[in-house]
């Protein structure tokens, strides 16, 4: 998450997932980002709630070493137990390692920009759903229908176009239960990539 | 070659560019339509522009209009990358002039094969 955002910065944002988390045995991962590697940021970045923090411009093996602390970490209860996509893979490994034709820096930046870029999807279609924005909601959903499903990621490109179609439905009621499936999807699809790249750098 | 990619997505961008440096082509990444045009306006034109039509920044159905209205621009080949739930969307764009419809996801050799065709030499 990054640290410098308008209306509610990243610090804020943390503080209000944790306690959203409170009473629970749900704990999200959470990386902060900093533009300025600053005196005192990692130290703000965990005093907030956050798990890791990695500093701007992101190094993709910083970012990678970070998450793969965080997800080591994740007690495997906490998967969600998601009513599953039929028969699709989480990611099409082969299909993707052939798209970039064994070029593992272009996998490594393609993993990065999705798992710096999906969250921000998620974010928009989250706001959409909570203001009732069709339009918003189509647009996020189509975007990240796109990205995934030309990364191999048959299975949040399923749910991302259902999302898509609800939009165009305005079938709000089904879109929003529909989100937390998209977001255990986007979660796998963001892990499986980031093993592949990390796989791919060493 | 030289390609204008045009998607509001750097995600499609970075791996159409990918495929297209891989062999040795030259791309122009832009991220809207309205910087599409602008970019495909400029000389040394491009070779071929691969679009996106569902962006901010003025749509790309439009973009797709005014390139093949302005003699600069008419005569480069337009391939349309979409991921649009629309089913007659590759015939519209055919009839504004599009040269290519290509569904996302991205595939390689559909790509190529459009590009073979459509850029000579």
């Amino acid at each position: 998450m990054d640290v410098q955002m308008p209306e509610m910065d990243g610090l804020a944002a943390t503080a209000a997932i944790r306690e959203t988390e409170k009473g629970s045995d749900r704990h999200r991962p959470i990386i902060g980002v900093t533009a300025h590697a600053m005196k005192g940021d990692r130290e703000r970045c965990l005093a907030s709630g956050m798990d890791g923090y990695v500093s701007k411009p992101i190094r993709p093996a910083a970012l990678f070493a970070a998450i793969h602390e965080l997800v080591g970490k994740e007690p495997r209860a906490a998967e969600p137990a998601a009513a599953p996509v039929d028969g699709a893979a989480v990611l099409d490994e082969a299909g993707l390692l052939t798209l970039v034709g064994g070029d593992n820096g272009l996998l490594r930046e393609l993993a990065g920009l999705f798992l710096e870029d999906s969250p921000l999807r998620l974010a928009e279609i989250e706001s959409a759903l909570e203001g009732s924005d069709r339009e918003s909601l189509e647009r996020a959903a189509h975007t990240l229908k796109g990205s995934a499903a030309s990364l191999g990621g048959a299975r949040t490109a399923d749910v991302a176009l259902r999302l898509e179609k609800l939009a165009q439905e305005g079938d709000f009621t089904q879109a929003r239960a529909a989100f937390p499936l998209l977001g255990d999807e986007v979660g796998k699809l963001q892990r499986a990539l980031s093993r592949l790249a990390g796989r791919g750098a060493s | 070659m030289r390609v204008l990619v045009a998607d509001d997505d750097r995600i499609i961008v970075a791996i159409v560019a990918g495929l297209l440096k891989a062999k040795g082509h030259q791309v122009i990444p832009v991220f809207d339509a309205m910087q599409a045009m602008m970019v495909a306006m400029k000389q040394p034109a491009p070779d071929a522009i691969i679009l996106d039509i569902n962006m901010p920044g003025g749509t790309g159905i439009e973009a797709i209009k005014r390139l093949k209205a302005s003699l600069n621009t008419a005569l480069i080949p337009v391939i349309v990358l979409s991921g649009t739930t629309d089913p007659q969307i590759a015939e519209k764009v055919k009839a504004l002039g599009a040269d290519a419809f290509l569904k996302k996801p991205v595939n390689a050799v559909a790509l190529f094969e459009a590009l073979g065709r459509l850029v000579p030499g």
